[in-house]
């Protein structure tokens, strides 16, 4: 059904962020899987952690849907489990932390993250084109 | 990995996963056939934007300058443009639209190495370009990729992503089976 898609193969024949934040996010989505709370794969939290960074610098929107499903996923397990957060905790967001931290230490990337964040605005043809 | 062994020994994911393999590479080969036949086929602004940091990071890990691919990849996800005329900084500041008319721009991209490329870009003229610019660096990264292995340039990106959504169509079915309750069937 996907290969048959043709809006997908649309934006996937044109140098556009969707492709790359598709297999992006399956990626992020397939190693937190191979991590379930029962089992202590840090190995597989860390590659979670990486790929959920590599979604938000694809796309900061990429990486807002993912980061948003995992620390949900993760605070409705410790509500069911009654358990408190612990090294599973870091071993998912530590690395991704760290690394959204040293993207955000220079100011201006933050103001092009909030200015991403507004819609985009129409202009007067005359200011874009003159 | 037990799960993995058990999955490859079983003729019907076998059989499954031989099948979508094949259904990949005929639909991804037409798809890419499809996009060198219309190479002339110019970009949308928004493409350009994602090609050129890509053919910089690409240039720079050709000439093993480690230093200023990182420089560049952080200098992406900036106010780049300035009311859609020139960058502000880094090495996005070599990068000139030149309007042509009112309907498209011409885009010349020269890195600080000597590499150059001019391509013609539609360009709306609603969009506002510093809000379609901030856009951090790793679709560059994997890009980069590909132009080091061709050259860089639009069909070689356009291939890329036809790769990425080839490769995500495998990864979903690795994830389905993650996913099934029947992890002995599939």
């Amino acid at each position: 059904m996907v290969l048959g898609a043709m809006p997908l193969w649309v934006y996937g024949s044109r140098v556009y962020l969707e492709p790359a934040g598709l297999l992006v996010t399956l990626a992020a989505l397939f190693c937190y899987v191979k991590a379930p709370p029962e089992y202590a794969r840090r190995f597989w939290l860390a590659c979670t952690s990486l790929l959920a960074a590599a979604s938000f610098f694809t796309k900061y929107s990429f990486g807002i849907f993912v980061l948003g499903g995992l620390g949900l996923s993760e605070v409705l397990g410790w509500l069911v489990m009654r358990h408190r957060p612990d090294i599973r905790c870091l071993c998912l967001f530590g690395p991704c932390v760290v690394l959204l931290l040293l993207w955000f230490v220079n100011p201006d990337k933050l103001s092009g993250f909030l200015v991403y964040t507004r819609a985009v605005t129409a202009q007067p043809p005359d200011e874009a084109n003159g | 990995m037990k799960v993995m062994a058990v999955r490859f020994s079983d003729w019907r994911w076998l059989l499954a996963f031989a099948s979508l393999l094949v259904l990949v590479g005929l639909v991804g080969a037409t798809v890419a056939n499809g996009v060198q036949a219309h190479q002339a086929c110019a970009p949308t602004f928004d493409e350009a934007v994602h090609v050129l940091p890509a053919a910089q990071a690409a240039d720079d890990l050709r000439h093993l300058d480690f230093a200023s691919f990182l420089r560049h990849s952080y200098d992406q996800g900036s106010s780049t443009f300035s009311r859609g005329r020139r960058c502000r900084r880094g090495f996005l500041s070599a990068l000139r639209l030149r309007a042509l008319g009112k309907r498209g721009y011409n885009a010349r991209f020269e890195s600080e190495s000597g590499f150059s490329t001019l391509i013609t870009v539609k360009c709306s003229p609603t969009y506002d370009q510093d809000g379609i610019a901030q856009y951090p660096f790793f679709h560059s990264w994997l890009i980069s990729l590909f132009f080091l292995l061709a050259s860089p340039g639009l069909t070689v990106g356009r291939v890329a992503n036809v790769a990425f959504v080839c490769l995500s169509v495998l990864l979903a079915f690795f994830l389905a089976g993650e996913l099934s309750p029947r992890k002995d069937l599939w």
